[in-house]
């Protein structure tokens, strides 16, 4: 298994496209916490250390959708390349692929997120610390929050790893990543509000798990951790369908 | 040792591969012969479990793919040269094969060099021709030094140089004892490499065995004969009831009977013979005989274009000899042939 992982991170490393998203994503995750924490006015909406800690992470949480995309292209790239046929004539046994993928992939997302989270929230407190709007880091939401962005981005990853393993086309898993949670869910959501079924709506999957890194408290959706259990148990679906097709497909 | 035990994959309706079984041998180059759209590439698939078949085995000396720790250690294939991400580079494509069969990064170094990449082994793969690819996926076949090693049409794409340079390494890993098929849908390619053939079409079990056995069950043999008294000695066959045709250059196609019994008879009557020497079809001629009825395609008429040329000639029956006679196997232990353009 350890050599399994070790040739998925020697994969994701030797293509230009993961080196540049992930530049990418340290440039937006980044940038968005400096200029709020820089530019915020001192009598915002963002007094509470909760509220002013979320603000810090917009970028962390945008770069969400290129953590998607990052994690959908590797696997679906190697259907792109048919390196897949490579990949599993020297590893047959293929769930021990996918295993070693969502290992490399959640470690190198965790591993960057709490990088991204340490200098997001390091910048952006010693900017609120030079204007004398002191940021305090004691109270369990803001911790929550913190933690939660960890975890939902290591989460959404391994979703999108098990979408791209569904669908094998670059072009669809991306699309998939992108259009899930940012438009189909809102969108559906509007429809089940219309049809006065507003409270079905918290069983969107996506939207359930985004509430673990959310100051704001919608009682309409689940509370913050079961909604994140529940899609922790949604992208472990995901990925159990993926593996059964996997290894049942053609390469 | 490979063994394939009723092989069968089908593509919704469509029988890809029906019930195939064969067995490789090691210590001799395997053609895997078959026209297009024989299923030969399926087959190769579902030997390294790509492919799901429907139904059917595919054992490495004893064992499947997957009950193999390490793969790589056991069987190469180079199934495509294509198959590789363009913006990672040659070394690094060998170096993630290598990790996941726990083999020494030193090991990917041997195999570029004996491959002749080693100059290149750091620049993208996406700017290779197609040769430097085919050099490529042969590394990447050999990178567990397996005693098993299967190369789907090898050649395709290659410069006369390139094949011949694929070639001898084939039979250099065979000298070696290793087990070596390689499937081709050209025979030129196969004629002169392979020392036992598995022939199919149409997804099944056409002949498998040695190449002269395989020329011996297809075609039939006969006696060419050239006297100065050709008239006579044909009148003579005749007269006996033995099938004899002239050849362009005037010389007699005797069928049915061996050169002994044309002497003889000749002899006995006093006919002077100039020429008088026992005949074996060619490979061509053994193939096509045996994948008649079995090509996916035949090539119609273009439409609009009135009569068609005459299709391909048939095949000469001239004289030729066996396949099996040409020089083979290098000596065990041989250097290996240098790649084309290794620098």
């Amino acid at each position: 298994m350890l050599d399994a992982v070790r040739a998925e991170w020697i994969k994701f490393r030797t293509v230009r496209s993961s080196v540049v998203l992930a530049f990418v994503i340290v440039l937006i995750s980044v940038a968005p916490a400096i200029l709020v924490a820089s530019l915020s006015g001192t009598r915002s909406a963002i007094d509470a250390p909760a509220n002013r800690v979320e603000t810090l992470l917009i970028g962390v949480n945008l770069s969400n959708l290129l953590v998607g995309v990052l994690a959908v292209l590797v696997i679906t790239q190697e259907y792109r390349f048919s390196t897949i046929r490579t990949t599993l004539a020297a590893t047959p046994k293929r769930l021990r692929v996918l295993k070693a993928k969502a290992i490399t992939l959640a470690s190198i997302c965790a591993v960057a997120c709490i990088a991204l989270l340490v200098v997001s929230v390091g910048v952006g407190a010693l900017i609120f610390k030079l204007r004398d709007l002191p940021l305090t880091l004691s109270d369990a939401t803001t911790w929550r929050i913190i933690g939660g962005t960890l975890l939902h981005m290591v989460t959404f990853a391994l979703a999108c790893l098990g979408l791209g393993t569904i669908v094998r086309s670059s072009a669809g898993g991306i699309v998939l990543a992108l259009v899930w949670p940012i438009v189909a869910e809102p969108t559906t959501l509007a429809i089940l509000n219309a049809l006065k079924h507003g409270s079905w709506g918290k069983w969107l999957p996506f939207l359930a798990g985004g509430q673990l890194a959310s100051a704001s408290r919608d009682t309409d959706f689940l509370r913050p951790w079961p909604g994140y259990i529940w899609f922790a148990a949604f992208s472990a679906a995901l990925l159990v369908l993926g593996a059964w097709l996997l290894n049942r497909r053609d390469a | 040792m490979i063994e394939v035990r009723g092989l069968t994959k089908r593509f919704g309706a469509k029988v890809a591969v029906n019930d195939l079984t064969f067995s490789v041998q090691p210590g001799r180059v395997t053609g895997f012969l078959g026209p297009n759209g024989a299923g030969k590439s399926t087959s190769l698939r579902c030997m390294l479990q790509l492919d799901r078949p429907e139904a059917g085995t595919c054992t490495f000396a004893g064992k499947r793919l997957d009950e193999y720790p390490q793969p790589l250690r056991e069987v190469g294939a180079l199934l495509d040269a294509k198959y590789v991400h363009p913006t990672r580079s040659s070394r690094n494509h060998l170096r993630y094969l290598a990790a996941s069969n726990h083999l020494p990064v030193s090991r990917v170094d041997e195999c570029l060099a004996m491959v002749g990449l080693t100059e290149v082994a750091k620049s993208r793969v996406g700017g290779f021709s197609l040769g430097m690819h085919q050099r490529l996926g042969l590394a990447a076949a050999l990178l567990g030094d397996p005693q098993i090693v299967l190369f789907d049409e090898p050649a395709n794409g290659l410069d006369p140089e390139g094949i011949i340079w694929i070639r001898n390494f084939m039979r250099y890993l065979a000298g070696q004892g290793r087990t070596v098929l390689v499937s081709s849908h050209q025979l030129g390619e196969i004629a002169n490499t392979a020392d036992a053939l598995v022939v199919i079409g149409r997804g099944e079990l056409i002949s498998q065995g040695t190449v002269s056995e395989f020329v011996n069950r297809m075609t039939a043999a006969w006696v060419r004969v050239r006297s100065p008294q050709a008239a006579r000695l044909a009148g003579m066959l005749t007269e006996a009831r033995v099938s004899v045709a002239s050849e362009a250059d005037g010389a007699l196609r005797v069928d049915g009977h061996d050169a002994a019994w044309v002497g003889e008879l000749a002899g006995r009557n006093g006919i002077v013979l100039h020429e008088l020497s026992p005949q074996q079809g060619s490979l061509e001629e053994a193939f096509l005989e045996a994948t008649k009825g079995a090509t996916e395609y035949h090539a119609g008429e273009p439409a609009g274009l009135g009569a068609m040329p005459p299709g391909p000639a048939p095949p000469s029956p001239s004289p030729s000899p066996s396949p099996s006679a040409n020089a083979r196997q290098p000596a065990p232990g041989a250097p290996l042939p240098p790649p084309p353009g290794a620098r």
